[in-house]
């Protein structure tokens, strides 16, 4: 066989596996957003995105150190690192492991193999993780890393559980939300919301209720104590984010982009909507200013809280999915796109600044 | 370029989900069979002319011209090109079925990678494109066939195999075996033998038949178990539709034993 012939077998073959492997040509395909956790002192960031989490200065955005000390094959990271008292960084990651590191050296302390990758930041209470994981269980681990107790849902968990720190609320993929008793994992109760969620509940101590929304295209409020469900509010697509409860008005995006305000307590009644372009995966933030949201189409908003549009700041190839985080004057949102893993922005939707991980 | 055919291949294999009782290994068999069946006359074109291209290239007159034009590489193609004509022979006609099929192919693939919707971006990607009016009812997709995650990479594990093997980890990758014999088997019954020693697509061939078995099994065994099963399930449905053609080459299995 000639020289020319081997090479176009290999050029075949090549096509073949590019087309197999996804390489569409743009590169990098991401699979989720970057997790973000405001350090204890206030002055710096921890981004989890992709094949590391890096800690970045809060006020030029600039790289202060990357973890782990040393790359973990297969491992990448997209949600918020935990750290506990003990001086421990709990990085969830997708290659099914859980991973604890040296908050302050990046060396690896211990890890732990679930059967499928960990989506979600694992909750902190009482000093045990629990780790949601996408087999469809929530693993209570020890902070040394030691399996203490496990309880299995119907499908996959994505969304980090809440707690009032009485017991563990638990939203998951097999449409149910559960109240567990901490520690021993027991069922409290269990509701079914109807549609699949993949966020996590919001918990409303005052009123008793906790709210979520629904691939089903609902927003419901809960009774944290019976699981009855108190009220149901329809959107006009599924529900990606999270609620975000500010002064008795829950605000949530759907995946067609329609920004809704509705009323906490009663009967969940509607206040306004607003239609922005683009799918909203995130909660809004809502300050004293109003809300800021991004969207997957690479569109920024700053809405006023009567559902008025005040800005729009538009980013090409950048989709805008994480919740926006507050940091003094900067908002923060978790974004996908050539320049930056996070853009940092003023009120008025000005980048401040825009972090890359360094090669 | 793809993503209509993708869009649209995911929203059917997710009907079919949703017909076959939420059921997606089997899903995936079913659909593949569909999409093979729906292929079938482009794969039996393709057959036919590659057939007639093989019986002129063992023909003497084809072997004498190769000998006798091979200083003139020019010439020679000419005079391939006379005889294409005179025997009524299109070369491209081997070609453009697979042409025709490869996206179709791809989009199959790519359909089920979709649906499997491992990560959240794959998942908004998925939501995105769904028609179906019931899809909030359908998704996320119960990924468990008899063992296998079909979004994870497939090992059978077993009370008294090892937990950590070298090389493969937790448990045995039967399904990347499956895929490898089922690959070996079919790119080896259904190759014509070529008489001719010096025949250089032959030879191509015969490198093929080993390194595709081995990359695809590599892909299931790094990828999804959905992959895997589309992989095999398309392998046998390959190899049934060319016994029913009565074009299986059995004899090529046996060292030594190419059919003649």
């Amino acid at each position: 066989m000639n020289k020319t012939r081997k090479l176009l077998i290999l050029a075949g073959m090549l096509a073949v596996a590019l087309l197999l492997g996804g390489c569409s040509g743009k590169g990098f395909v991401p699979t989720s957003w970057p997790g973000v956790t405001l350090s204890e002192s206030g002055d710096s960031l921890y981004i989890a995105h992709n094949l590391g989490i890096y800690r970045v200065s809060q006020t030029s955005g600039t790289q202060q150190l990357a973890f782990p000390a040393e790359g973990i094959n297969g491992a990448t990271y997209f949600s918020a690192p935990v750290f506990t008292d003990d001086g421990q960084m709990i990085a969830a990651s997708y290659n099914n492991h859980l991973y604890s590191f040296d908050a302050a050296n990046g060396a690896l302390n211990w890890e732990f193999k679930a059967r499928s990758r960990f989506i979600a930041s694992p909750l902190l209470l009482d000093g045990v993780l629990y780790a949601p994981n996408a087999d469809g269980n929530l693993y209570a681990i020890s902070l040394a890393g030691e399996l203490l107790n496990t309880f299995e849902a119907g499908d996959g968990l994505w969304a980090t559980p809440a707690t009032d720190g009485e017991a563990i609320f638990l939203s998951s993929m097999d449409s149910k939300v559960y109240s567990l008793a901490p520690g021993s994992l027991n069922v409290n109760w269990e509701t079914d919301a109807g549609g699949a969620i993949v966020s996590t509940p919001v918990i409303d101590v005052e009123s008793g209720l906790l709210y979520v929304g629904t691939f089903n295209g609902e927003v419901l409020g809960i009774s944290l104590e019976v699981g009855r469900i108190e009220w149901r509010a329809e959107t006009e697509a599924w529900i990606w984010g999270p609620p975000a409860l500010v002064d008795g008005t829950l605000y949530v995006g759907d995946l067609d982009g329609n920004l809704y305000a509705f009323e906490a307590t009663g009967t969940g009644e509607p206040v306004w909507t607003i239609q922005l372009d683009g799918q909203i995966a995130g909660a809004p933030l809502v300050t004293s200013d109003g809300l800021y949201i991004g969207t997957s189409n690479g569109n920024f908003y700053g809405i006023d809280l009567n559902g008025t549009l005040r800005f729009t700041k538009y980013f090409e190839d950048v989709l805008l999915l994480g919740t926006p985080t507050l940091v003094e004057d900067l908002i923060l949102v978790g974004s996908d796109g050539a320049d930056g893993v996070l853009m940092a922005f003023n009120a008025n939707g000005v980048v401040q600044w825009e972090f890359t991980p360094e090669k | 370029m793809l993503e209509p055919i993708i869009n649209f291949l995911t929203n059917i294999l997710v009907w079919v989900y949703d017909v076959l009782g939420h059921n997606f290994g089997l899903a995936i068999i079913v659909f593949t069979i569909l999409i093979r069946l729906a292929t079938a006359p482009l794969t039996k074109a393709q057959l036919e002319s590659s057939k007639k291209m093989q019986e002129l290239q063992g023909s003497k007159k084809y072997q004498d011209m190769q000998k006798k034009y091979k200083s003139d590489p020019q010439k020679l193609q000419q005079e391939q090109a006379k005889l294409f004509q005179e025997m009524g022979i299109n070369p491209l006609a081997g070609c453009l079925p697979t042409l025709v099929q490869f996206p179709i192919i791809i989009g199959l693939y790519w359909s089920i990678t979709r649906v499997l919707a491992a990560s959240p971006h794959q998942m908004l990607i998925l939501m995105k494109g769904m028609w179906l009016s019931n899809a909030a009812n359908l998704l996320p997709i119960n990924n468990h066939f008899l063992w296998m995650d079909l979004s994870q990479p497939e090992r059978l594990v077993l009370d008294f195999i090892p937990a950590n093997l070298p090389l493969i980890g937790a448990g045995i990758p039967v399904l990347a075996i499956l895929v490898w014999i089922t690959s070996y088997l079919q790119s080896k019954m259904m190759t014509p033998t070529s008489n001719n020693p010096n025949d250089q697509t032959a030879a191509m061939t015969r490198s093929m038949t080993t390194i595709m078995p081995l990359m695809i099994a590599y892909i299931t065994f790094l990828y999804s178990a959905g992959l895997g099963l589309y992989f095999l399930a398309g392998n046998l449905f390959s190899i049934g539709q060319y016994a029913l053609m009565g074009k299986l080459n059995i004899k090529n299995l046996i060292p030594g034993r190419a059919k003649k």
